[in-house]
């Protein structure tokens, strides 16, 4: 009798197109006073940010998400190519999150008319930690899977 | 499947049947399943019964509903911050087609 077992792996994707060009929502993104401007979840306040972004350096964000109280976060950036993709390692360093690892970010940036869709790929969570389930999430890894299998 | 398998821990012969599909095409979905780590396979002689890692459901679904939040949230905080800064206006250059 064997049993196999393997790492949990997640992938998030998200896409949105925005009503302003490449070049202004690139912007957003990679100039640090005007990412502080939007980063961030519903309750999400940013208290500090230091470092810097640029290719090979690290931003880290202080701050705090409601009932969950202080969030760390250290954003390594590895690939910025102007105006079409973006991408940095993501790691939480506050608990619980902190043992979820290095995830990467992938974010690129396609002019569509004079509007911009941003493709967002958040992928690379592995760990044998977790915290309670939510039942619509699952649908979403099921239906990439059979994605995967081209049912 | 995976309702099936959130009830009980089922053989793979079993989790075929309802299906009008063969036994190696579900034994393609179960590896998929195994290797995200969703699903573990035991064997015993050359039967195989899959188990719903449920600890595992419950990190990656956590993991992807919480970051989907956060960047839904974050789109939406750029989008607001867009409309509140007006672009300034620039000379439009048309570009030439061949």
């Amino acid at each position: 009798m064997s049993t196999t077992t393997a790492p949990l792996a997640t992938r998030l994707e998200i896409k949105r197109t925005i009503n302003a060009s490449p070049e202004r929502v690139f912007a957003l993104w990679t100039e640090a006073e005007k990412f502080t401007q939007w980063f961030g979840g519903n309750d999400f306040v940013l208290k500090r940010m230091t470092g810097a972004i640029r290719a090979g350096e690290r931003l880290v964000i202080e701050g705090s998400n409601g009932p969950c109280g202080e969030i760390n976060l250290e954003i390594s950036y590895r690939e910025i190519k102007p105006t079409s993709r973006l991408v940095f390692g993501w790691r939480t360093t506050t608990p619980p999150m902190d043992t979820e690892g290095d995830t990467t970010v992938t974010v690129n940036f396609r002019p569509v008319g004079d509007k911009t869709e941003i493709h967002l790929i958040h992928e690379g969570f592995a760990t044998e930690k977790g915290c309670e389930a939510h039942k619509d999430g699952w649908n979403h890894v099921i239906d990439r899977q059979m994605k995967v299998l081209g049912c | 499947m995976v309702q099936q398998l959130s009830d009980r821990p089922t053989r793979i012969v079993d989790l075929a049947a309802p299906f009008k599909i063969s036994l190696p095409a579900i034994s393609k979905h179960v590896r998929v399943l195994e290797d995200a780590g969703l699903v573990t396979r035991q064997k015993q002689g050359r039967e195989s019964t899959i188990h719903l890692r449920e600890e595992s459901l419950s990190q990656a679904i956590d993991w992807l509903e919480r970051h989907r939040r956060f960047w839904e949230k974050s789109f939406d905080n750029l989008e607001a911050f867009l409309q509140q800064t007006p672009q300034k206006t620039k000379p439009k250059t048309k570009e030439k087609k061949p």
